[in-house]
C-alpha cells in the first residue's frame, strides 16, 4: 500500500486510511449500539452489521496468518483484492492495446469474429502489426492470377498406401481436437453441426466415445490420446475390439494417434476423480472414484520401431487413414521415427505438427510457456527431414498452433503444410471472448463449461452458422491470397513465397 | 471444492434443521401477529419492524435448508445478535413469564449457526479464503 499522490499537498495515504478504518469500525459499532439503546432499536441493524465487520476485521488483523496485507492493514486491504479480481476484465475492456492481448490480440480475434459473422473484414488506414525485419510476410506476384484460374482444393488421405477407405478433404481446414469434457455438450454440437454445414471434418479430441460429436453427423477424426480413452484396456494399452467398433461408425473417417501436444508436450493429463461423472466414466472407459492419469507416452510406443509398428497396427485394425499428432522436440528423434517408418514401410497417412503455442483446456504453466518448438520453427524442420528421408510423398502434413487467420495459415502452407488444424479459431467463431477460464468450468460464453445456465446462451443452430461462415470466409481469403501470389493451388506454395529477413 | 465427510455433513444437517426450525417458527409467529411477538416489538418500540425481521428470519430459515446453508447461518446469526441486544438492554431474560424460553431458543440458534458456519467456513464470504 503506497501513497497515491494527487497533487502537491493533497494526497491519499492508504496506510493512514487503513488505520482510520480499523479504529472507526469498533467506534461506529459502539455509537450505533448507544443509539439503538437510547434512540431507536432500529439502529441495532447497523450495530449488528458493524459488529460483524469489526469481528471480521479483528480476525484479519490478529487471527489469520495467510494474507500479509490483511494482517497489516485489515479490511480495507480487501479493496486491493476486489479491484484486482476484476482487473482482467477491465484491462480487456478499456486498457489493453488492440495488439497486445495474449494469446490472441483484439485485432486477431476481431478478424475471426467478423469472418464468423460474415461481416466485411476490411480495415482502414494501415496495419496494426509491426513491420520490422523480424516479421514473416507473404510475397505477392507482379502478375496476379485471375481467381477463376484457382484450382479447387482436394486432399486425399490414405491414397499413398491405397488405404481401403481413403478420406477426401475439400477445404484445407479442420476443427482441431476438442473433447466432450474439455467442452460442454452444446459447444461440441455447435462445432460438429457447423463442420457438417461447412463440409469439413472435426477432430474428437481424446475424450473417449464421441457421443455428442456423433449427434450432428459430421465427418470425424477419432483421436486416441496416450490414455486411449474409449479404446483402452485398464492398463492403457489398445483394446482392439473397441477400436474396431469406433472405426466402424460411419461418421468416423480417420484415426489420429496423439503422441504429444503443443501446449504440454511430453506430459500426460490428469483426470481428477471429482470430474468423473457416470457419463464421463462410460464414454472414456475408466472406473469411477479414482484419479485417472494419462501416461506421457503410449504404452506401445517405446521406440521408433515400436511406434511405426503401432501406427501400422491401427491402420490394419481400423481400415481408415491413420495420422499421428506431435509437437516437435528433438529433430533427431523425429528423423529416427521417420527412418523406422521407412524400415518397416509403415507410414502414417498424415503427420500433424502442433506448435508449442497450441492451446489447451489446462496445462502446467511451465509446459505451456517453455516446452516444445513453435510451429513456424518446427514446420520447416519437419518438412526438411521428410524430404531428405524421401518420406514426404508418402504422407500428408498438417499444422496447428494459433493458425486462426488466413495470413498465418498461408505461412504454414508455404512452410510445407497441406492442411490446417485450428481449435481456438473455431472457439472464437462460436463466441469465445478469451476470458481464460477454460480450466475452471466457469466459461462465461458456455463453451468450456458444463453448467447448464452458462451454456444457456449458446444456441447450437446459430453458432453452427458461424462455423460455416468462418470456413467460407477463410476459403474466400485463401483464394484471394493465392491469386495475388500467382499460384493456382495451395499445394504449389513453398518457402519462396515467404519473406523474412535472413531466413528465406 | 472441499468434500465433507458424511459424519460432518450429518452434524451440519442436524444443526441446520434446528436453526431453520426455530427461525422459521419465529418468522411465522411474527407474520401471524402472535401476541408474544407483538408484545416484544411493542416493548422495543419498533412494532413497524416486526415484519422486516420476520422476512429476514424466513429467508435465513430457507437458506439453511438449501445448498448454501452458510448464508442462512450468517443471516440467522446476525438476527440473533439483534435479539441478544434486545434481551440484554430491554427485554430481560424472562419475557412474559416464559421461564427464559425465548432466550434459550436464541442461544440455541446462535450455537447452531456458529457450528454451521464453522463446518462451512471455507465458503464464508470475506474470510473463507483464509482457512
Amino acid at each position: 500500500m503506497g501513497q497515491l499522490k494527487l497533487s502537491g499537498s493533497l494526497q491519499v495515504d492508504l496506510e493512514k486510511l487503513a488505520n482510520v478504518v480499523n479504529v472507526a469500525l469498533p467506534a461506529l459499532t459502539l455509537l450505533f449500539g448507544f443509539l439503538g439503546v437510547r434512540v431507536s432499536f432500529n439502529y441495532h441493524f447497523l450495530t449488528v452489521s458493524f459488529l460483524l465487520l469489526t469481528l471480521v476485521n479483528l480476525y484479519y488483523l490478529y487471527g489469520q496468518k495467510k494474507h500479509t496485507l490483511l494482517a497489516n492493514f485489515g479490511i480495507i486491504a480487501q479493496l486491493r483484492y476486489m479491484i484486482e479480481s476484476v482487473g482482467p476484465e477491465f484491462r480487456q475492456y478499456l486498457f489493453m492495446n488492440d495488439t497486445e492481448e495474449k494469446p490472441f490480440s483484439r485485432v486477431e480475434r476481431s478478424e475471426v469474429y467478423r469472418k464468423a459473422k460474415g461481416i466485411d473484414s476490411s480495415s482502414a488506414f494501415g496495419s496494426q502489426l509491426l513491420f520490422d525485419d523480424s516479421e514473416i510476410k507473404l510475397r505477392h506476384s507482379m502478375y496476379p492470377l485471375s481467381k477463376d484460374r484457382i484450382r479447387p482444393y482436394r486432399l486425399i488421405f490414405g491414397e499413398e498406401r491405397g488405404a481401403p477407405q481413403p478420406y477426401t478433404l475439400n477445404h484445407p481446414i479442420i476443427i482441431s481436437a476438442m473433447s466432450y469434457g474439455a467442452l460442454g455438450e452444446r459447444a461440441v454440437r455447435a462445432l460438429a453441426r457447423g463442420a457438417r454445414k461447412a463440409g469439413i471434418p472435426m477432430n474428437t479430441g481424446e475424450g473417449g466415445y464421441p457421443k455428442y460429436h456423433l449427434m450432428e453427423d459430421c465427418d470425424l477424426i477419432f483421436q486416441m490420446g496416450t490414455a486411449k480413452f474409449g479404446v483402452r484396456n485398464s492398463d492403457a494399452t489398445l483394446n482392439e475390439g473397441k477400436l474396431q467398433e469406433i472405426a466402424a461408425l460411419p461418421q468416423v473417417r480417420m484415426i489420429e494417434i496423439k503422441l504429444s501436444q503443443g501446449a504440454k508436450p511430453g506430459k500426460g493429463g490428469l483426470l481428477p476423480k471429482e470430474k468423473i461423472t457416470p457419463e464421463i466414466a462410460e464414454l472414456r472407459g475408466v472406473p469411477m472414484g479414482q484419479d485417472v492419469i494419462s501416461p506421457s507416452f503410449h504404452a506401445e510406443c517405446t521406440t521408433p520401431d515400436a511406434t511405426a509398428a503401432f501406427i501400422h497396427r491401427v491402420q490394419r485394425l481400423s481400415g481408415l487413414p491413420v495420422g499421428i499428432k506431435l509437437c516437435l522436440g528433438c529433430p533427431d528423434e523425429f528423423r529416427e521415427l521417420v527412418q523406422a517408418m521407412k524400415r518397416l514401410d509403415s507410414f502414417p497417412d498424415y503427420i500433424s505438427i502442433d506448435g508449442a503455442e497450441g492451446g489447451t483446456g489446462a496445462a502446467p504453466k511451465a509446459f505451456m510457456d517453455d516446452m516444445g518448438v513453435p510451429i513456424f520453427a518446427a514446420l520447416p524442420q519437419v518438412q526438411k527431414i521428410l524430404v531428405e528421408e524421401g518420406a514426404r510423398k508418402r504422407l500428408k502434413l498438417m499444422a496447428a498452433g494459433k493458425l486462426v487467420n488466413p495470413g498465418r495459415q498461408f505461412m504454414a502452407f508455404s512452410l510445407g503444410a497441406d492442411a490446417i488444424y485450428t481449435a481456438r479459431g473455431f472457439m472464437m467463431g462460436i463466441g469465445c471472448i478469451q476470458a481464460l477460464q477454460c480450466n475452471k468450468n466457469t466459461c462465461p460464453v458456455g463453451i468450456t463449461t458444463h453448467h447448464p445456465h452458462l451454456q444457456h446462451g449458446l444456441d447450437v443452430e446459430e453458432k453452427s452458422e458461424r462455423v460455416a461462415a468462418y470456413v467460407a470466409s477463410l476459403v474466400h481469403d485463401h483464394q484471394e491470397l493465392l491469386a495475388s501470389i500467382g499460384k493456382t493451388s495451395i499445394a504449389e506454395l513453398d518457402s519462396s513465397n515467404l519473406y523474412q529477413e535472413g531466413a528465406y | 471444492m472441499e468434500t465433507l465427510s458424511p459424519t460432518v455433513k450429518g452434524v451440519s444437517l442436524a444443526f441446520q434443521l434446528i436453526a431453520a426450525f426455530i427461525l422459521g417458527y419465529a418468522a411465522l409467529m411474527k407474520f401471524s401477529g402472535a401476541q408474544e411477538s407483538v408484545y416484544v416489538f411493542q416493548t422495543l418500540g419498533i412494532e413497524g419492524t416486526r415484519l422486516v425481521i420476520a422476512v429476514i428470519e424466513g429467508v435465513a430459515a430457507v437458506l439453511l435448508l438449501t445448498k448454501m446453508p452458510h448464508y442462512g447461518a450468517i443471516l440467522g446469526f446476525g438476527t440473533m445478535l439483534g435479539a441478544l441486544l434486545a434481551h440484554t438492554f430491554t427485554l430481560g431474560m424472562e419475557v412474559q413469564g416464559d421461564g427464559g424460553l425465548l432466550v434459550s431458543l436464541m442461544l440455541l440458534v446462535i450455537l447452531s449457526t456458529l457450528v454451521v458456519m464453522w463446518i462451512h467456513r471455507k465458503k464464508l464470504p470475506l474470510i473463507g479464503h483464509t482457512f
